[in-house]
Parts: C-alpha cells; sequence; structure tokens
C-alpha cells in the first residue's frame, strides 16, 4: 500500500522537539510523514505549502506553539491565520480544504504529535478513497 | 565561488539507525550525485570527532545523516570551523528520530531516508556561508525600584566597579516597603537592620547612580542596548547643600496627611519622609504655598538649600539590562478608624511609626480584642498571596507581646505556612491566639461602628459574628499599578493575574523579556527571603549575559532585506515582534536592524514582493527541500 506523503512544518522550538521526543520514545508514525524544520511556523508562507502540493504531497501539517508559547511571541498565530485563508482559497476552488491542518502543539506533547499525524494520514485516506469513488462514478 | 565539493556522511548509530535503514541502498542511491559517501559506525565518539576536520577539510559542503541536530549540529559546527568550513556550509538530516525510530518497516523506512538525504541535499546545495557578528554591548544596569530586592541586586552587580548601575526610586528615599516594617516574619528578625546596612552600601558606592523621584516614561532596545527615558520630579532641595537639620520641616505653615504613616500622623508640604531617611534630605510636594508666596523655609535654612526654581528634568540612560523591582501593591485599600490594613497595621507596630510602637486605637485606648482576617482579597484576586498567613502570625506574637490581656482572633480560610520555621511560629501563636476558620467562598462582613468592629462570616458550624475592638485585613498582593504600562514599554507578558510572565517558569523564573529580569514583589507573591534570592537570580542572569567588554553575538540567520526588491510598503513594519525593522525616508525602502531581529522569519512570509530573505530559511533552499523529500524534482 503506498502511504500518502506528508509534508510536515514544524517550529524549531515546540513541534520539532515533539516530534524528537516521539522519536525518542519510539512511537511509530506514518511512514509518509517528512519533516521540514522551520525557525517558526511564521516562516511557513502560503507558497510553501502549494510547493508541497505541487510536488505531490497528499497532505500538508504546520505545527505551531501552543498559544502564548512562541518563542517569537506572534509566530504561531500569524501562520494560524495564514493556514485559515489558505484552506478557504481551497475550498473556493474546490480542493478539500482539509488537506491542509494547522495544529498547536507543545515540545512536550510527543503523545498529541503521533496521534495528529496518525488521524492526518487516516484522513488523506478516506478523501482519497472517496476521491476514487468519485472518479468510478463519473467513468461508469 | 570554485567548484561545489559534496561530502556525505552516514552514521549507522550503532546500529540504531542502520538496523531500520538500509544505509547501503542510501548510499548507492546519493553517491551518483555527490563527489564521496562516508558511512560510519558511530559518529559521535571521540576518535570519530577528533579526525573529522580533518576527513572534511577540501570539500565545500557536508552533510551528515545522523541523529536530530539538536543533539549533534552544534558538535558538527564547530569541527567544520576547525576544518576551515563555514559552520551553515553543513547540514544534519534526522534520520534517526524522525526517520529510524518511527518507522516499522525496513523497506520504506529506506525510502524515506533517501528522500530526506535528498532533501538534504538540495538543501545544502543554495546554503550560503554566514557570518558570525557580533554587537557592542553597553555593561550599565538600570534598576527600577529600590526596595530591597534592587538595592540588593544594585549592590551585587556594582561589585564590578567598571560597570554603572542607575537605580529608579519614585518615591523620594530608597529602601522601598521593608523599611515601614518592624519586625520581618517568620523568625521575627529586625527589618530595619536588614535594610539600613544596604542603603548606606549604595549611597556609598561611586557606581551607583540613585535617582529618587524617578519614574522611567518610555523604554526601548534589547540585551546589551537599552535606551531609556526617565522624568525626575523636583524635590526643591538641594541635595549636595543641605545638611538635613530639619528646621524648613518645622516652620512649614502646612498640615497634611502623613501617606507614610497611612494618614495617622501629619506632616508639612515639606518634609522627612520618615525619619531617619536616606538620602537625608527633606521634600517639597505639591501642597507647598510658594506660588502663593510663602518663603518661611527658604528663610529658615541657613545653607540656601532650598531652591524653587528646580524643574522636573528628563534623563536619557544607557544600559545593558534592565530589572524590575518595583514591588507590588496591595489589595484592598480601605481606610476606616479602627480597620487596618496590614500594611497601615505595619506602622502601627513600628517603633518609628505614629504611635511609637505602642498599639493604640484612634481614641487613645488600648484594645481589649482583635481581629485578623486572613485572606482580604483572596477571591477577587483570584489566588492565595502566600506570606499573608505568616504575616498574620507576627502580628499576633507582636500584640501579645505588648497586650497579653488582649484577645486575638484569627479570622482564617486555610493556614498557608510553606517555610518550616513559620510552623514554630504557628505552634507558639496557637497557645495565644483563636483560630476560627470561615468556610471557602463565603463572605466575611467587616463593619466598623463608632467603638466597635463587627466581623461576620460563614464558619464550619453556620454564620458566626464577632465583636471586637479592631480588626486587621490581610491585604493580598497586587501588581503593581504602572505595570502595564511597563509591560508595554518593555515588551513582556503578564500572565493572567496581571504579573509579568518569566520566559520559562522552571529554567528562568526572573526573566521576563531578552535583557530584562524581575525580582521582588513585582513576580507575584513572595516573602522577603524569596524576594532576596529573586534579586541574586536576576543579578546572575545580567552577570552572566551581559559581562564587561565582551561583545554580544548578533543572530547570523537574521533576516535582510533586498533593497532593490523592496517597494516600502512597510507591511513588514507591523509585523515584526522585535521592531526591528524601520523605514528609511531617503531610499523609500525598508531596513531590518540585524541586531535586533531574531532571525523569526514571520516577515519574510509576508513581504509581497518576495523582498526579505531568511537567512539559512530562504524560500528557494525550502523549494529545492519540499522537492527532494517529496521525491518530485521537476515539479
Amino acid at each position: 500500500m503506498c502511504e500518502p506523503v506528508i509534508v510536515t512544518f514544524c517550529c524549531n522550538h515546540c513541534s520539532y522537539e515533539a516530534a524528537d521526543r516521539a522519536g525518542g520514545a519510539r512511537k511509530k508514525y506514518p511512514e509518509g510523514v517528512r519533516i521540514i524544520k522551520v525557525p517558526c511556523t511564521g516562516r511557513v508562507e502560503p507558497e510553501f505549502i502549494l510547493k508541497a502540493f505541487k510536488c505531490g504531497a497528499e497532505g500538508v501539517l504546520v505545527l505551531g506553539c501552543r498559544p502564548g508559547g512562541c518563542h517569537f511571541k506572534i509566530g504561531n498565530y500569524k501562520a494560524y491565520g495564514r493556514c485559515l485563508l489558505l484552506r478557504k482559497t481551497f475550498r473556493s476552488v474546490g480542493i478539500e480544504e482539509e488537506r491542509i491542518r494547522f495544529d498547536w502543539i507543545d515540545a512536550n506533547e510527543d503523545e498529541r504529535f503521533v496521534k495528529i499525524l496518525s488521524e492526518f494520514a487516516e484522513k488523506l485516506r478516506q478523501l482519497d478513497s472517496r476521491l476514487r469513488r468519485n472518479r468510478l462514478d463519473l467513468s461508469s | 565561488m570554485s567548484e561545489k565539493r559534496e561530502l556525505v556522511y552516514l552514521c549507522k548509530c550503532g546500529g540504531e539507525i542502520s538496523k531500520k535503514i538500509d544505509l547501503d541502498r542510501v548510499a548507492g542511491v546519493i553517491s551518483s550525485e555527490v563527489e564521496r559517501v562516508v558511512t560510519v559506525p558511530m559518529l559521535c565518539i571521540p576518535e570519530v570527532l577528533n579526525s573529522l576536520p580533518e576527513e572534511i577539510s577540501g570539500f565545500t559542503h557536508v552533510i551528515f545523516g545522523a541523529c536530530t541536530p539538536k543533539r549533534i549540529e552544534g558538535t558538527l559546527r564547530e569541527v567544520a570551523k576547525k576544518a576551515k568550513i563555514n559552520p551553515f556550509l553543513i547540514h544534519v538530516v534526522n534520520l534517526r528520530e524522525q526517520c529510524a525510530w518511527v518507522s516499522r518497516n525496513v523497506e520504506l523506512a529506506t525510502d524515506k531516508a533517501i528522500h530526506l538525504m535528498r532533501g538534504g541535499l538540495n538543501r545544502i546545495r543554495l546554503h550560503e556561508p554566514l557570518e558570525e557578528k557580533y554587537v557592542d554591548a553597553n555593561p550599565d544596569v538600570a534598576i527600577v525600584g529600590a526596595g530591597v530586592a534592587g538595592s540588593l541586586a544594585a549592590i551585587t552587580l556594582s561589585e564590578d566597579t567598571r560597570r554603572t548601575v542607575h537605580l529608579i526610586e519614585k518615591n523620594p528615599y530608597i529602601g522601598g516597603r521593608i523599611i515601614t516594617y518592624e519586625l520581618l516574619t517568620p523568625n521575627l528578625v529586625c527589618a530595619r537592620c536588614l535594610i539600613a546596612p544596604m542603603i548606606e552600601d549604595i549611597f556609598g558606592r561611586p557606581n551607583v547612580r540613585v535617582h529618587t523621584c524617578a519614574e522611567v516614561v518610555s523604554a526601548k532596545g534589547s540585551l546589551g542596548n537599552f535606551q531609556l527615558r526617565i522624568l525626575q520630579k523636583p524635590r526643591y532641595v538641594d541635595v549636595d547643600r543641605c545638611m538635613g537639620c530639619g528646621v524648613c520641616t518645622e516652620v512649614c505653615p502646612v498640615r497634611v496627611e502623613n501617606d507614610h504613616e497611612y494618614g495617622m500622623k501629619e506632616r508639612g508640604a515639606i518634609y522627612f519622609p520618615y525619619p531617619g531617611v536616606l538620602p537625608n534630605v527633606p521634600v517639597v510636594d505639591e501642597n507647598c504655598l510658594h506660588a502663593e508666596g510663602c518663603r518661611r523655609c527658604i528663610d529658615s535654612c541657613a545653607f540656601g538649600a532650598i531652591n524653587f526654581e528646580e524643574k522636573a528634568r528628563e534623563i536619557t540612560l544607557r544600559c545593558g539590562a534592565v530589572i524590575l523591582a518595583q514591588g507590588f501593591s496591595a489589595y484592598p485599600v480601605r481606610d476606616e478608624p479602627r480597620i487596618f490594613t496590614s500594611p497601615k497595621f505595619e506602622r502601627i507596630l513600628a517603633r518609628d511609626g505614629p504611635t511609637g510602637g505602642k498599639i493604640l486605637l484612634p481614641d487613645g485606648e488600648k484594645p481589649k480584642s482583635i481581629a485578623i482576617i486572613h485572606c482580604a482579597g483572596r477571591e477577587e484576586l483570584g489566588y492565595c498571596s502566600r506570606i499573608c498567613c505568616s504575616v498574620a502570625l507576627k502580628y499576633s506574637r507582636m500584640i501579645h507581646e505588648q497586650l497579653p490581656e488582649c484577645a486575638i482572633h484569627h479570622i482564617y480560610t486555610d493556614l498557608v505556612l510553606p517555610n518550616p520555621s513559620e510552623w514554630k511560629l504557628y505552634d507558639e501563636v496557637s497557645r495565644i491566639a483563636n483560630f476560627h476558620r470561615r468556610l471557602m467562598g463565603s463572605e466575611v462582613r467587616v463593619s466598623g461602628t463608632d467603638k466597635k468592629v463587627v466581623v461576620e462570616y460563614r464558619g464550619e458550624k453556620g454564620d458566626r459574628r464577632l465583636t471586637v475592638d479592631a480588626a486587621v485585613l490581610m491585604c493580598g498582593i497586587a501588581p503593581p499599578r504602572e505595570i502595564e504600562k511597563t509591560a508595554e514599554m518593555l515588551d513582556f507578558i503578564l500572565n493572567e493575574y496581571g504579573f509579568p510572565r518569566a520566559t520559562d517558569m522552571m529554567t528562568s523564573p526572573v526573566e521576563i523579556s531578552p535583557g530584562v529580569a524581575a525580582a521582588g514583589g513585582v513576580l507575584g507573591p513572595c516573602s522577603v527571603g524569596e524576594s532576596v534570592q529573586q534579586a541574586m537570580a536576576a543579578a546572575s542572569m545580567v552577570l552572566s549575559k551581559l559581562r564587561y567588554g565582551e561583545k554580544l553575538p548578533m543572530e547570523p540567520t537574521a533576516c535582510t532585506i533586498i533593497k532593490e526588491r523592496c517597494s516600502g510598503c512597510r507591511i513588514c513594519i507591523a509585523l515584526c515582534p522585535y521592531g526591528a525593522i524601520s523605514y528609511d525616508e531617503d531610499e523609500g525602502v525598508c531596513v531590518i536592524d540585524e541586531a535586533f531581529c531574531k532571525g523569526c522569519g514571520i516577515c519574510a512570509s509576508a513581504c509581497p514582493a518576495g523582498a526579505i530573505k531568511a537567512r539559512h530559511y530562504t524560500t528557494e533552499q525550502i523549494f529545492a527541500e519540499i522537492e527532494g523529500i517529496t521525491g518530485c524534482a521537476n515539479p
């Protein structure tokens, strides 16, 4: 079975640390997850997300620090806003907005990190099968 | 730039990586793309690390497939420096924590590892050597508030005589709240004996500049370079000429309530804040009749020290760090004849107070019963102020010593006595005072009539009513009034209760923003002992970060604006959390001050012209990394 490629933007201070902790605890998560480290989720341009989709990613995750926990004060809020806007744009052009997900995560939340990734991968699989069904309907 | 020579290191991590990832396959796939691939059993052992500089020297880009960069990147950057390679031309790909350890399947893990390595390779080809830059740092320190915390920090920091410490105090004297106390809980030691030598010491130090009657009106900057503007109100008495004889205070025709004694005594418009004050110089307040032609104090002064020409002064201070120690405010404030707030009761107990330390009611009688109400204001404040129980026990002890016949009633909800020696005090007091438990959430009503105070509350056995001669309200500790303004000026965050939030409660409890520390009551409820600890912590933070004659490193990955592309729209200025971006009117472009930039890249993501380059995380580098990790080279 082909694993959906999930490009995940992790901030250097919280979610990247959570990812390392998940690894340290040998927690398994979907193989398609590819993590890109950014200094702060505020650095994630909407273009990065579009680029990931253009390169074949099935979904993009942006994981910022918990509200109030951003090392750069406001970066996570900016990232949240940008993701929301991009989701709206996706909806308006008929792409499933669920393919972009923003979430807040603290450095010690390795458990939740794995949960978010697994849920997201599952969601993408559902979207995929729905897409395939629709295609079958169209061709028949 | 000359030819690129790329080298790849793959670490087996003693099997941790190699048993999940087929490193031979990884090496095989990428070996065609780079000059050389080396697989080592363990990268971080001294034998490998020691020979590494030699091995990698001559190459231009080195990429390591190893454990998390958080663990090893720093070490490898040092190795790179030894090999005369710019530390930003090495890159670590996280093959252990984010690949080997989280995969179930060797096949898929190896695929993932290849993709991750490709991402890293794509990225490092676009890396630029980045310089480590340094900025001059001012070793001087500004301390706001000269109470026990501020004074102690000033003494500690001024031990290095090359450093100037500015002590900014809004009152005309230094010493803070502690000078109004007689004894300190729980060991009942003399408060004056603690603070008086410190005050004297401060005035004896040439490198401590004391600014009394002064308040900070604006501030900007960060660790190493702050600029503070302070406004100093006129004292109207020349500190250098005045002898402190006090003749002027006796001839003053004005009589007003003495705020130092909470209105229990009168003073003139020219007055000593308290007996034995330092600096031992009187001060003139706004009640003065000089404007109406009164000249009595001027005529009485044999030294010509009184000068009504003096104007408020604005002083600009430059310093490298700021310590906030302006103390707390007491809550609630109530002023009724027989109901004392705890700060006011301290003055009753003080030998230099309005009654000379005698516990007397406003009518001059000695009270026969006193109720001490714990937790006044706790419900409104939303937290326990932690030190009041101990202070209440101190009151009990002091009342009993003076008036052994006086009945003492403690109305408490919980006894919060975190220090073992406070329990010793409680043991003593429990034999001389009555303790009545008030139920949590029930209100306590204290109402004073002419001669009596009535205390009503809900106890464990229903509604209770107590009639006493006087009541003491144990006030809660609230943030200082001006804290919101200070927070805005010095750019720190307040917690839900309005106290400054530490950058990390556990590991950096006194630092509230880069270069700004706080100590004492301003940080939240704390005892004198804890204030002292926090002051020492704040001073040590400054000492470790701001060393005399040393420059401060700048963020090498700071963002920069490409002038030719900038349209001057100024979107970035509003976004920057550090105020590092300004607009250059002459050129019509925005400019980033790299001394203040921390390299977050929030501005770079928002620039509509793509004019901002977030160094080491450029759009091109991230795009290249995305292409690599998704395995899509030419989308």
